[in-house]
């Protein structure tokens, strides 16, 4: 059955289609949520909103059926939930003093040393450091899969914006992670010598 | 500055067309792994579904609700929706061919009608008192006078009158 027949239905209070609709959906929203804002009780509040503003307002979304998935809508619902919250956090300030200069990376700690555990919160912090608007663009590219299309719909951009962010985001974290790619490559050396 | 416009193409260069793949750098991401979902998040977002329902007014649940319907219900429902309104409507236009014309003025004219007038016949009835002479005297017998009835019309009212003045006896 399709996004929108459920939807219907779980607007009218068949719960059976709205946990189709939850099962679904959630991971993409939550996961989505949690790389973004980079918290936890964060993502799972962006969630129960998301879903339960779709649910209490779905004439909002059938108004852009025509144009939209399901999939979409949701991302692009839960990045203005994030943004709002993150913006309540003071996370602006932050975002606002970033500078488009790497400066910041130079400052951090190499990263050779790390374990795989350390690996991912450097991943973590590393993409936590990027704009909110990258961020999301690579988030939904790289993570999530979206087609630069489904970017564009989401972000409410052109895809050329799209792909103006996703190749700057890139480029900042393959300067902040940089240390671990020539780390990763001299095990994988070391790897082959043994 | 702006929140989300920090980033705006105008100020940064456009890359390539092409989003060439960046193995190296997907394998590094795929490093960082979002937390499993509780089912605690799973429970409490299906309960704020449930209140969301148990709390709707009921005439808002009038106006927005639904109710399924077995698609064969449903097409013969509107076929007979259909056929419903399609003899209505042929009723209609037969029942205003039906409508007499405008009639003119109603002119008034006298016609004379034929009264039957009733006739009364009174008849007088005599009744003989000299009967013993006539038993002495016998008249000659004389043949009876003849009938005739071609002229006899019955009456309407045929009214009897009894004369006492000629009961001479009493």
């Amino acid at each position: 059955m399709t996004d929108e027949r459920l939807l219907e239905q779980a607007a009218s209070g068949d719960e059976t289609a709205f946990a189709v609709i939850y099962e679904r959906h959630r991971g993409l929203v939550f996961r989505f949520a949690y790389r973004l804002s980079q918290s936890r009780e964060m993502a799972e509040e962006i969630t129960h909103d998301c879903f339960l503003s779709l649910i209490k307002e779905p004439q909002r979304f059938k108004t852009q059926e025509q144009r939209a998935s399901l999939r979409t809508y949701l991302c692009a619902a839960a990045r203005n939930l994030a943004f709002k919250r993150m913006r309540r956090a003071g996370a602006e300030t932050a975002i606002d003093d970033f500078s488009e200069q790497l400066a910041a990376a130079e400052s951090q700690e190499p990263l050779r040393l790390l374990l795989d555990a350390e690996v991912s919160e450097a991943v973590r912090k590393a993409v936590g450091e990027l704009p909110p608007l990258q961020r999301e663009a690579l988030i939904l590219f790289e993570y999530e899969e979206l087609s630069l299309a489904e970017i564009a719909e989401v972000a409410g951009a052109d895809v050329g914006t799209v792909k103006s962010r996703l190749h700057r985001a890139r480029q900042r974290l393959r300067t902040l992670l940089a240390p671990y790619f020539e780390e990763r490559v001299d095990i994988n050396v070391e790897r082959c010598r043994l | 500055m702006n929140y989300l416009e920090e980033n705006s193409p105008d100020r940064n260069p456009k890359p390539a067309d092409e989003v060439v793949e960046d193995r190296e750098l997907k394998n590094l991401l795929g490093e960082w792994s979002p937390p499993e979902i509780t089912s605690s998040l799973d429970q409490r977002i299906l309960t704020s579904y449930r209140r969301q329902f148990l709390h709707r007014p009921a005439w808002r649940r009038w106006l927005t609700g639904s109710i399924r319907l077995p698609a064969p219900v449903a097409a013969t429902a509107a076929l007979l929706l259909c056929a419903t309104s399609y003899l209505a409507a042929r009723n209609a236009t037969s029942h205003s061919l039906e409508v007499p014309p405008i009639t003119a003025p109603v002119q008034i004219v006298k016609v004379p009608v034929p009264v039957i007038q009733e006739r009364i016949v009174t008849r007088f009835v005599y009744k003989q008192t000299g009967a013993k002479k006539a038993k002495e005297d016998p008249a000659p017998i004389s043949p009876p006078p003849r009938i005739d009835l071609v002229d006899f019309r019955p009456v309407s009212v045929f009214k009897i009158i009894v004369n006492q003045g000629g009961n001479d006896e009493k």
